[in-house]
């Protein structure tokens, strides 16, 4: 299991557009993918779940992926997550 | 902001007459212009079609969440409609919706749109609620239940 950790610049958080984005793109790879906030560990595939944790601007959360492939998973969520202006 | 100071009895459609996901739309957002809660029908209707043109807010499990920031809101609010068979609103997990919210917020709140959300989305997680919103036959019950989402626990 690797971790990264992350923080939010946008205004208006980890927003429901962005966190679609982040679900679609994580649920592409057969790995598991978790988001923590605020010590609330959800799954990135399920788009309510990661909407559910209300990620405000400032916050600090890390994203957390178990597979061969980690690096790559962690590549493409931080693309989705620069080009939409969230970290 | 509270749940309960988003929504009323009024705000509620318990058996929406729609088939397509433009109909669900503009039966949600009509009532909240009968009841002045938009200024601008069209203009509302359109914002929310633009963030559904984004990513669908079919988030699943037979759910779906339309917002809309806009400055035609004249007042913040959630209407709460339900659809017995189920509607194509382009699920992320291919389902058929049943159950709708649609939140409508003023230009300016940002925050009130994700802690809202997210309050919404807590709750909408558990089955039971679901199953209970399908379920409960009159006006009342749905808003004692839409309401119950202030009590969940941070």
């Amino acid at each position: 299991m690797q971790k990264r950790v992350y923080s939010i610049v946008s205004n208006e958080g980890l927003h429901a557009r962005p966190a679609s984005l982040l679900t679609k793109i994580a649920s592409r790879y057969e790995a598991d993918v978790f988001i923590e906030y605020d010590g609330k560990n959800v799954t990135l595939k399920s788009v309510i779940a990661v909407m559910s944790l209300g990620i405000p601007k400032d916050a600090e959360f890390s994203i957390e992926v178990d597979a061969d492939n980690a690096e790559e998973v962690f590549e493409s969520l931080e693309t989705v997550l620069k080009d939409n202006h969230i970290i | 902001m509270k749940i309960e100071d988003l929504i009323n009895e009024d705000l509620i459609l318990e058996d929406l007459k729609a088939k397509t996901k433009d109909e669900v739309i503009d039966e949600l957002s009509a009532l909240l212009h009968k009841l002045s809660r938009i200024t601008h029908l069209d203009h509302f209707v359109e914002a929310i079609h633009a963030r559904e043109k984004e990513s669908s807010t079919g988030v699943g499990f037979g759910i779906a969440i339309p917002h809309a920031k806009s400055k035609h809101v004249k007042t913040p609010s959630l209407v709460f409609g339900r659809h017995r068979d189920g509607i194509d609103y382009d699920a992320m997990d291919g389902e058929l919706s049943q159950l709708f919210f649609m939140i409508a917020v003023p230009e300016e709140s940002s925050n009130l749109h994700l802690q809202t959300l997210a309050q919404l989305s807590r709750k909408l997680m558990d089955e039971r609620f679901r199953d209970q919103l399908k379920a409960a036959d009159n006006k009342g019950k749905l808003l004692s239940l839409i309401e119950s989402i202030d009590k969940e626990e941070k």
